[in-house]
């Protein structure tokens, strides 16, 4: 991985997250240089979204999590009480999450939502217009009626985009965004993309977009993370990780996208199930399920380097 | 002239609340034949679950006809339904919500099937969707999505319906073991010859999938044709919009 020490955006080294004695996310590392999008792949307890909520301490009740190393823009995060913590979030982290209805509150309006966070990006007092440009800002047509209007009164697309603006108004040094667009259709999620790629230029923000889809986060990554089972077990460039899948698990996933997409008559198949987080295989945890499974798989299995930036979790690159 | 297995006559489908009426479904004509696999496609509020549930009559139409196998359903009452509905049957999007959690697959399987006098092992029924036998003791949270839909798959078999409508059946399986439950669909299709009415908003499916498609939008059917057509040559502006969405 590229970027360390005090230029980067982001630095993690080896999070793990449990839940009493079971293992959910199992020694991750990321790292983001300002500017930079990651997209973080993964299906249903791969830990994707649970990595991210532990780097806003926002992990459910009950999970603890751990790291040799949590940085952002060189300051160790670890050290932080719950107050200093708390200023940082919006302005050093903020998230955006897969459900734009549970992300405000039904009673307020997108004015009294947007204001608040204005207040946080220190406001001239002139909220409203600043509100009304922010909103302008991602494509919402006559912002002063919207900010009048419920989170019920608009679409998910537009609650989409009038978060992305709340999160835009504060610039924060790293946005997590997870499924932002999986909720929305297809016509929908294209604008949204869109939109996140018009941001990407307008904002210094790190960027980490959690998708299950390896063709949306192409559209929007500089370098892309597969995770499985906890484990990330592939990272690299983009378009090097879509063209040329090293690890198994990522060539399944891309066979059966690009199968799809050609109307082929049968579509590739990856057997078998994701693994139970209560009980994952040992060593590889794709193991189960792989047609190059062979002996040394049942061990752990580390970080290779076969290619320039790129790494993955598999014995075959030896 | 041989009666379709299901037509539709301007089928109007209405919500009212106090304040306003709302037209889900507004006209919609088509015809699926035996074997016919139909998809629907368009985005949410277009009208296309509330169709599915309205062509078996889990709702009741304002106006227009549904005549599945050549009878008119449109008006039928619950009791004069039920020996129709192993005819057609319904795999939902959300696999857990569609078990009763307090009984075991083999119960969820074994239960239809006693109502509508059908003879067969609920192991065979496990099998034919690719489940082990000992599943049938399980709980429905014990079971993965994938092995869920499956199991939800085969509870629609079990009855040999004509038609089966799945709605948005693959969307919240996982990417690895939605390839998994797309094939399963296409060799049940091709072993039993049930019609599918096949409701998605991910035209790749579609098109892997279904021989025709439909586009809808707010509750009308904008065109209806041979999958390979609508993709080369769509014939409305909306279709042409939808097809450009295609990440590739």
């Amino acid at each position: 991985m590229t970027a360390a020490g005090m230029s980067a955006a982001l630095e993690l080294r080896n999070l793990r997250v449990t839940l009493g004695t079971v293992q959910l996310v199992r020694g991750v590392d990321l790292d983001l240089a300002p500017g930079e999008t990651l997209g973080v792949i993964g299906e249903s307890g791969s830990g994707k979204t649970l990595t991210c909520l532990s780097l806003l301490r926002l992990l459910p009740r009950g999970m603890a999590a751990q790291a040799d190393v949590l940085r952002l823009k060189g300051t160790d995060l670890g050290g932080l009480d719950e107050a200093a913590f708390r200023k940082l979030r919006g302005r050093g982290i903020a998230m955006i999450f897969q459900d734009p209805v549970g992300a405000f509150n039904p009673a307020k309006r997108i004015g009294w939502h947007m204001r608040a966070v204005l207040a946080r990006a220190a406001s001239d007092g002139a909220w409203q217009r600043r509100a009304a440009a922010a909103l302008s800002d991602v494509g919402i047509a006559e912002p002063e009626r919207v900010l009048r209007r419920y989170p019920h009164q608009l679409s998910g697309g537009m609650l989409q985009r009038a978060l992305i603006a709340m999160v835009a108004t504060l610039a924060p040094d790293v946005i997590i965004a997870d499924e932002p667009t999986t909720n929305l259709d297809n016509i929908i999620e294209q604008q949204i993309l869109a939109l996140f790629r018009s941001l990407q230029q307008r904002l210094s923000s790190a960027l980490v977009f959690i998708t299950h889809d390896m063709r949306v986060a192409a559209l929007v990554s500089d370098r892309l993370a597969v995770m499985y089972a906890g484990q990330i077990v592939e990272t690299g460039p983009a378009e090097a990780v879509l063209h040329r899948p090293l690890h198994p698990y990522t060539q399944g996933l891309i066979a059966t996208a690009d199968a799809l997409a050609s109307g082929a008559a049968q579509l590739a198949e990856i057997p078998g199930q994701p693994p139970s987080v209560l009980d994952p295989p040992a060593g590889c945890a794709f193991r189960p399920r792989c047609a190059s499974a062979r002996a040394g798989c049942e061990a752990p299995q580390a970080l290779r380097s076969p290619g320039e930036a790129r790494q993955v979790r598999c014995l075959l690159y030896d | 002239m041989t009666e379709p297995l299901l037509r539709l006559e301007e089928l109007v489908v209405e919500f009212a609340d106090p304040h306003r009426r709302v037209r889900a479904v507004d006209g919609v004509s088509l015809e699926i034949g035996a074997g016919d696999i139909l998809g629907l496609v368009g985005e949410s509020g277009s009208g296309k679950t509330t169709l599915a549930k309205t062509v078996l009559r889990l709702y009741r139409p304002h106006s227009g006809r549904i005549l599945l196998q050549g009878r008119d359903i449109t008006h039928l009452g619950e009791a004069a339904l039920r020996p129709l509905r192993r005819h057609a049957q319904m795999v939902f999007q959300d696999p857990l919500s569609s078990f009763n959690p307090r009984h075991t697959i083999g119960r969820a399987l074994a239960i239809p099937m006693r109502l509508h006098g059908v003879a067969r092992p609920v192991p065979d029924v496990l099998a034919d969707v690719g489940l082990p036998a000992g599943f049938a003791d399980r709980y429905p949270h014990q079971l993965s999505g994938g092995q869920l839909q499956r199991a939800a798959i085969g509870r629609a078999l079990s009855l040999s319906p004509a038609l089966i409508v799945a709605d948005e059946a693959v969307s919240k399986l996982d990417v690895s073991v939605r390839a998994q439950i797309l094939n399963l669909l296409r060799r049940v299709h091709a072993e039993r010859g049930v019609s599918l009415l096949f409701i998605t908003h991910d035209l790749h499916v579609a098109r892997f999938l279904c021989h025709r498609i439909g586009v809808m939008r707010a509750g009308r059917l904008l065109e209806i044709g041979p999958t390979a057509q609508v993709f080369a040559s769509p014939a409305h502006e909306y279709t042409r919009t939808l097809l450009g969405t295609i990440v590739t």
